[in-house]
């Protein structure tokens, strides 16, 4: 088309350059150097004298000047301005350059189109990158979260794929990261929960929802290794692409639940600790002073349940007369004053009372401050310390006995002295004869007065032997019959056939006269009667076990009264020391508690059986012994032995040292009394072999018998030695023995015994040669 | 081996040409340069040919990596010479100053190395600089690039020169292009429309002045 229409002056290379240019021209970067390029290759266009460029439309051209517009329906760029000098040569390229022109429009057209390209996409780049360096931070942010975090992170689809998970989750499951992200979910539990576990992630496969989420869930997870551990589980789920995901927060509570378990384990000790002391424990609120709790102990203690013991507060489980004082301790106690309130008296359910140290602590429970206390039974000790208490009264009361009985005895010596020597020179018609016999009766029975509080204050020497009961209960009911009022009847009902006891005869009478005078008191006021019984029984196994005996023969004394009786709170308490519900001046308290003693100490029994209003029985049991020996009583005679050796009787006293000396004359002997042990001493000094046997007063000023004795058997150790005394302290039977005393007599010393002492003694000596 | 008169590859077009053309390639991006710069040292390494490059554009490792993709050893080509890698600025601006005679001087030279070491060819690949406008003798630039043309008659390099458009002024890139006698475009070797054989343009007034 273009060889057939083109005018011959047309030269291809003049088109070719036209072409040429319009591809360089898209490879200039701006219009300056696109314009100038264009320019310089149109300026050796044929006609052309000079090309040049304007931006804009310039106004007065020359004729010779063409205008070449540069510009598409859209945009101007401006025109080209060529001044031609030959038109003819010229003339068949305008069309060229017309079109020339215009495709440079388009040129520029489609750079500036693709400039604004180039700038969209430089823009879009720049968001794309700050995009992705805000993601990128954004990732590396969270990375470092996921990595940081101390819980284990797994991330799975709903097929339960594991695809991702964090380092912490490598860690506890053990797994290496490239392993872990090639299991399932399932692989990470025990087999007991992988069925639920599937059937979960099928729900979810087929419903989109999971009843996981905002849970805790605790179970157990599986380690690659196959070790189980505790672990808690926080699942979340979101939706990437209409796909769901799954991350599960997992926590080893391994360390949580140990201790849980320890804290269990140290609760139970705590609680069998708590419910196992003897002593009660009890939480009161220290506000209020009401119980929040109590230990089994303290439950035992107050007859309380626990539930009861809750609903109680400080003021049910003391006297009311001593809520002051006990809201004062326990407030001192909330303060930390004091530590423990001592010997509280604690009221139990059933209104009775028991004593108790309450050590109390502060503490703070559940935000309330609350004092905790520990209650110990102190009743048994408080009775002990009472007990501790009598004892040293008691010890008191022997200390102050000993001292009345040594001067008492000596009265009673000379009381009981002349009395037995006007009876033997008295005629027994005479009446006289019978007043002393009343004199001597009452001084004995003083003398057993004196030891009978020598032997409740343990401070008598027990003369046990074995005795026949019968004829002390004889003479204890002649002498009661002589003073009871005739309204109290008196029976008795003895066994002659009853075995002996080991016994000392007095204490038995003590036994009998406390008993018998408890029942006359208790019948005083209406009358009575007294009934005595003694017989020998044979106690059985069942019998004896019963009263904490041994099975055997066993006296049976019974003295019983239909007096008053005794109140069933009291009877308990009747063997306590100086325990009376007598009025004043009718009981000392000491009687039972004497009577009990005595009967402990032969290995005996004493009980009690009585009816408020009807009367009471009392019956003694004391083992029985073979008569293979005769007793004190058989072995009395009436006949006194007599002598006529030399003795020497020192007493301090004047008139028991002429008594002494009245009534040794009167059995034969020869005798010299003296009152000054050491002008005795000088005495024996001067003539050791003068006398044949020496009494001596132990209680003397200066030189006491024993130290008197000690120098004589000095000076001549075969003489016999007669000590007596009213009392001491220093000195008994034993250890006047062991310094070569022959003998050990306790005044008041009746005629008969110093009688038969004194032979036992001489004869004995003589008897072994000396 | 002795050079001889068959036709060429250039690497970066498939027509093929007689040794000694002189060629202008006007780029404007990067990637163009050094894609025709790699592919016409190849085709001339693959043929047994002496090439020789100057650039500030490309460098050794990208040659190593280029060329050692095609089993050619960089460092093997280069001690038997035939390659030889040169700096722009070292081989055109020597003293700090643009001499055409000495780089014809050169170029003659290098072909008759290459002849004597027994190549098949020579070729060359420069990529001028706009500092050279700048430097002594840069305004002799259009009668050195017209004397290569001449030079090749007798010495036939292969040579192609390249010149960014980004870097040159238009009117510059226009006054290249009439002192060379093919020219790419697009991909294509074409002859340059607007050549002037170098008889005529070294005989204007102005490179007679220059010169």
């Amino acid at each position: 088309m273009m060889k057939q229409n083109r005018s011959p002056d047309l030269s291809p290379q003049v088109l070719g350059q036209l072409l040429l240019m319009q591809t360089i021209i898209c490879s200039l970067p701006d219009e300056t150097s696109l314009f100038s390029f264009i320019c310089r290759g149109l300026a050796d266009f044929p006609g052309v004298e000079q090309v040049r460029y304007s931006r804009n439309k310039e106004e007065g051209l020359a004729a010779s000047v063409t205008r070449f517009p540069i510009q598409t329906n859209d945009a101007n760029y401006g025109e080209l301005l060529i001044t031609v000098s030959e038109p003819v040569a010229f003339t068949p390229y305008i069309e060229y350059l017309k079109n020339f022109c215009f495709m440079v429009a388009i040129i520029l057209d489609e750079r500036i189109k693709k400039n604004k390209y180039e700038e969209l996409c430089t823009k879009l780049d720049q968001l794309v990158r700050e995009r992705t360096t805000s993601l990128t931070k954004s990732e590396k942010k969270f990375r470092s979260i996921f990595d940081a975090s101390a819980d284990a992170i797994i991330i799975a689809d709903k097929n339960g794929s594991v695809l991702e998970v964090n380092k912490a989750a490598e860690i506890l499951f053990g797994y290496q990261h490239d392993k872990m992200m090639h299991i399932k979910l399932a692989d990470l539990m025990p087999e007991r929960y992988r069925a639920d576990h599937l059937r979960g992630m099928e729900h979810v496969a087929s419903t989109g929802k999971t009843t996981y989420l905002n849970r805790v869930l605790e179970f157990h997870g599986l380690t690659e290794d196959g070790k189980e551990f505790p672990l808690e589980l926080n699942v979340a789920t979101w939706f990437v692409d209409e796909k769901q995901f799954f991350s599960g927060i997992i926590r080893d509570i391994s360390s949580r639940k140990k201790a849980e378990a320890e804290l269990r384990d140290s609760e139970e000790k705590l609680n069998i600790i708590f419910n196992s002391t003897n002593d009660g424990i009890l939480v009161a609120d220290a506000e209020s002073r009401k119980f929040v709790t109590g230990n089994k102990a303290i439950c035992e203690m107050l007859g309380y349940t626990l539930e009861e013991i809750t609903e109680l507060g400080v003021d049910e489980i003391h006297p009311a007369e001593s809520l002051t004082e006990i809201h004062h301790q326990f407030a001192r106690q909330v303060r930390k004053e004091i530590d423990v309130f001592h010997e509280a008296p604690v009221l139990k359910k059933d209104r009775s009372i028991f004593f108790a140290d309450i050590s109390a602590t502060p503490t703070e429970i559940g935000g309330k401050k609350c004092l905790i206390g520990l209650f110990r039974d102190v009743t048994a000790r408080k009775e002990m310390e009472e007990k501790v208490r009598q004892s040293q009264k008691m010890e008191a009361i022997g200390t102050l006995a000993g001292g009345i009985a040594h001067d008492f005895n000596n009265i009673l010596s000379a009381i009981i002295g002349y009395s037995e020597i006007i009876l033997t020179k008295a005629y027994s018609d005479d009446e006289i004869y019978h007043y002393v016999e009343q004199v001597l009766q009452a001084g004995n029975r003083a003398k057993a007065l004196v030891q009978q509080i020598l032997t409740f204050s343990r401070k008598s020497i027990a003369e046990i032997l074995p005795i026949k009961i019968q004829p002390i209960v004889k003479e204890v009911l002649n002498l009661l019959r002589s003073t009871l009022p005739t309204t109290i009847e008196i029976r008795q009902e003895i066994d002659e056939n009853c075995a002996p006891i080991n016994a000392d005869t007095s204490q038995v009478h003590q036994i009998i006269m406390n008993l018998c005078t408890n029942a006359f008191h208790a019948m005083e006021e209406t009358g009575g009667t007294l009934s005595v019984t003694l017989k020998e029984v044979n106690l059985s196994v069942n019998e004896s076990g019963a009263l904490h005996l041994q099975p055997g023969y066993y006296a049976k004394l019974d003295v019983q009264d239909t007096g008053t009786g005794i109140k069933e709170d009291v009877i308990s308490h009747i063997f306590d020391p100086y325990f009376t519900t007598k009025q004043q001046g009718k009981g000392t308290g000491l009687g039972l508690a004497v009577v009990y003693g005595i009967i402990e100490n032969y290995g005996g029994k004493i009980v009690c059986s009585s009816r408020f209003g009807t009367g009471t029985i009392f019956s003694v049991f004391i083992k029985t012994v073979e008569a293979t020996r005769k007793s004190k009583d058989e072995v009395q005679t009436t006949i006194l032995p007599l002598g006529k050796e030399k003795i020497l009787f020192i007493d301090d006293e004047e008139a028991l040292a002429l008594l002494g000396e009245k009534i040794l004359e009167s059995l034969g002997y020869s005798v010299f009394s003296m009152t000054n042990s050491l002008q005795a001493l000088e005495t024996f000094r001067a003539d050791p072999y003068q006398y044949d046997l020496i009494i001596t007063d132990q209680t003397m000023p200066h030189l006491p018998g024993s130290e008197l004795a000690k120098e004589m058997i000095k000076i001549r150790p075969d003489i016999p030695i007669i000590v007596c005394t009213g009392y001491s302290s220093i000195m008994n039977e034993k250890q006047a023995n062991s310094i070569g005393i022959k003998a050990f007599l306790m005044k008041p010393v009746s005629k008969e015994v110093l009688a038969k002492e004194i032979r036992r003694v001489l004869d004995r000596k003589f008897s072994h040669g000396t | 081996m002795s050079l001889n008169n068959s036709t060429i590859s250039l690497g970066f077009t498939e027509q093929q040409f007689p040794a000694g053309v002189h060629v202008c390639q006007i780029i404007s991006d990067d990637d163009e340069r050094q894609e025709s710069l790699l592919k016409f040292l190849l085709a001339g390494l693959k043929a047994g040919e002496c090439a020789c490059c100057f650039s500030e554009q490309i460098n050794e490792t990208i040659l190593k990596e280029f060329l050692g993709n095609y089993g050619i050893s960089f460092n093997d080509v280069i001690d038997s010479g035939a390659f030889i890698f040169s700096r722009t600025r070292n081989i055109y601006f020597q003293d700090n100053r643009f001499d055409p005679d000495r780089m014809l001087a050169t170029l003659k030279n290098y072909h008759e190395e290459s002849e004597a070491q027994g190549f098949s060819a020579a070729r060359v690949i420069g990529e001028m600089l706009p500092e050279v406008q700048n430097l002594p003798g840069g305004n002799r630039l259009l009668e050195y690039e017209s004397r290569v043309s001449l030079l090749l008659e007798k010495h036939p390099i292969t040579a192609v020169c390249q010149y960014d458009a980004r870097q040159f002024n238009g009117s510059t890139i226009m006054d290249i292009l009439k002192v060379h006698p093919w020219m790419v475009v697009r991909g294509s070797v074409v002859n340059n429309p607007f050549h002037i054989a170098p008889e005529v343009f070294l005989s204007t007034e102005d490179v007679k002045g220059q010169a």
